[in-house]
């Protein structure tokens, strides 16, 4: 298929080669005519002068560099002057002659053209031949220069349409990537509007679509965070009156004891989802920002497990020194730890190693390991690997929030199955974000 | 591209000077006369504004050698009175008696006349030739 660009330029170009040929043949052949018809009519002009002034008749006077001649006498050649022969005079010019009429041709005889002149007066026939090579050789240059000025001018053309096209799919160029950054979810992009052509509109309907789209979607993500917000008083006192049930559920007996773990575990559980949620919306509004510290991250591993006591889970922990958000990292650790071991198999392992350039962190489970269906939307938000279980101890957003984290980085992290189970991969730049 | 193939023939064609028909110009002018040197009749050019048929040939003949030709050694024995001459086929009546004619002077009518064929002399009641031209 051919590009666009491409198409336009073999237009321009063949418009340009026909305009060329038209004017420039046009040009060679009229100023050809002319020439010819000049030097002609010069010629017989001047054969007939010749002829008239001439008192006896004798060829050689027709004769000289340029010009042969020869005299007939009732078809013989008369005097001795003759320089032309009888058999290079056509036989139609002879007919022409004898009718009474001046009348001349171009005949051609070995590669060059000669304009044979005749007139007949009484019994004798006068003719005389004229070399046209100076005419042939100006005619030359003529079609020479006609040839240079159309291959020049297309050669012009050709560039001029290059530059054109450019210049016309400048925008269509910008366009496309608009839309592909658009499409990767950069809401926030937007075209130059150049001029008022059909292009223009199109630059300006794609703005418009960009940011009605970046309004509807900033709109529903800051009813999420109103909504978690406004959910953070009443959960606030909720969580201190599940204190007092916690202090008092031992003091109950039967349903009442069940009722009040049943609150007090379901209050903490909505205060998680909601402060997920807060760190989602932080994420989607562009507010997450970075706290980058010098850190030892065996340290910090080691000190997320210890907080959440997680004492089972194995480590091989390389001494990695690296400038993170110590918050952050915390926060993707504790959430793959926490994923391996809600969905896989113990033990878990945590390696971290350093690359040049990159800190690694592979947190592994031995479970089953992760169908690969799910690969794709395992850090999806709220996606549920197993539909038939509704609901999961986590937020469904732990893995989406890691993800982001990671993202902030300018890191990756990605979910791959290893020998025994789930391997969860987090590459993070050691010397912060570039 | 059998459309470019034709043009492209076409350029190729059109280039350069070529041959061509017979182009007719306007009637040739000018007369023939024959006038005597050294003793032999020749023919000798005469510049006429108009097409010039054998009868006005003839008539330039009577009035003899211009100053031009005298001096290049032309004379002629065709008298002055031998004018007007009328020529039909190959017949040439005279208003003089054609006996009085030298055989040169006939010559000189008989070629100036330009008749297809030998020329016969009418005159004064008499006739002469038939007489060709020689040459």
């Amino acid at each position: 298929m051919r590009s666009l660009r491409t198409r336009l330029l073999i237009a321009f170009v063949l418009l340009g080669a026909v305009t060329a040929a038209a004017v420039a043949g046009a040009m060679y052949v009229r100023a050809r005519n002319v020439l010819l018809e000049g030097a002609q009519v010069a010629a017989v002009r001047a054969f007939t002068e010749k002829v008239m002034t001439m008192t006896v008749p004798d060829a050689g006077e027709l004769s000289d560099r340029d010009d042969s001649g020869v005299i007939l006498y009732r078809g013989r050649p008369y005097g001795d002057g003759n320089s032309l022969r009888v058999e290079d005079i056509p036989f139609e010019l002879r007919d022409k002659v004898r009718t009474g009429l001046v009348a001349w041709q171009r005949t051609a005889r070995g590669g060059q053209v000669e304009l044979v002149i005749g007139m007949r007066v009484a019994d004798m026939e006068i003719y005389g031949a004229r070399s046209l090579l100076p005419e042939q050789e100006s005619i030359g240059e003529l079609a020479r220069v006609a040839w240079v000025v159309a291959v020049g001018s297309l050669a012009l053309g050709g560039l001029l349409a290059w530059f054109a096209a450019r210049s016309v799919l400048r925008p269509v160029r910008e366009l496309r990537e608009a839309a592909r950054r658009l499409g990767e979810g950069d809401l926030r992009t937007r075209v130059r509007v150049r001029g008022a052509d059909e292009l223009a509109g199109v630059a300006h309907t794609f703005n418009a679509t960009a940011a009605a789209l970046e309004k509807q979607v900033s709109d529903a993500r800051r009813f999420v965070a109103d909504v978690s917000h406004e959910l953070r008083t009443p959960l606030a006192a909720m969580t201190a009156v599940t204190d007092v049930l916690d202090e008092e559920a031992p003091h109950l007996n039967g349903d009442a004891r069940t009722a009040a773990g049943l609150v007090s575990q379901e209050t903490r559980n909505l205060t998680r989802l909601v402060d997920d949620l807060m760190e989602v919306s932080r994420f989607d509004s562009g507010a997450a920002a970075l706290e980058l510290e010098e850190i030892d991250v065996a340290d910090a591993v080691l000190a997320t497990l210890r907080a959440r006591r997680w004492s089972d889970v194995v480590t091989e922990l390389l001494p990695v020194r690296a400038r993170v958000d110590p918050r952050r990292l915390d926060v993707i650790v504790a959430n793959l730890v926490g994923n391996a071991q809600r969905h896989g198999s113990p033990p878990v392992t945590v390696v971290l190693r350093g690359e040049p350039g990159w800190l690694v962190i592979q947190v592994t489970d031995h479970g089953p390991g992760l169908d690969p269906a799910v690969l794709p939307h395992v850090f999806d938000r709220f996606y549920k690997a197993d539909t038939a279980r509704p609901r999961s101890e986590g937020s469904g957003l732990g893995l989406a929030i890691a993800w982001e984290n990671a993202r902030l980085h300018r890191g990756t992290l990605e979910a791959g199955n290893g020998r025994e189970g789930a391997v969860f991969t987090l590459r993070l730049p050691s010397g912060g974000p570039p | 591209m059998r459309r470019l193939v034709v043009a492209v023939v076409l350029l190729v064609t059109g280039c350069g000077v070529r041959p061509t028909d017979p182009i007719a110009g306007s009637p040739a002018t000018g007369a023939l006369v024959f006038l005597v040197r050294n003793d032999a009749v020749e023919p000798v050019l005469r510049a006429t504004r108009h097409q010039t048929d054998p009868s006005a040939a003839l008539r330039l003949l009577a009035e003899g050698p211009s100053e031009v030709e005298q001096a290049n050694g032309y004379r002629s024995e065709v008298p002055r009175e031998a004018e007007p001459m009328t020529i039909e086929d190959t017949t040439v009546t005279l208003p003089i008696d054609v006996t009085t004619l030298s055989t040169v002077a006939m010559t000189q009518i008989a070629c100036t006349a330009a008749a297809p064929g030998p020329v016969t002399l009418r005159g004064g009641g008499h006739t002469r030739g038939p007489v060709g031209c020689p040459g």
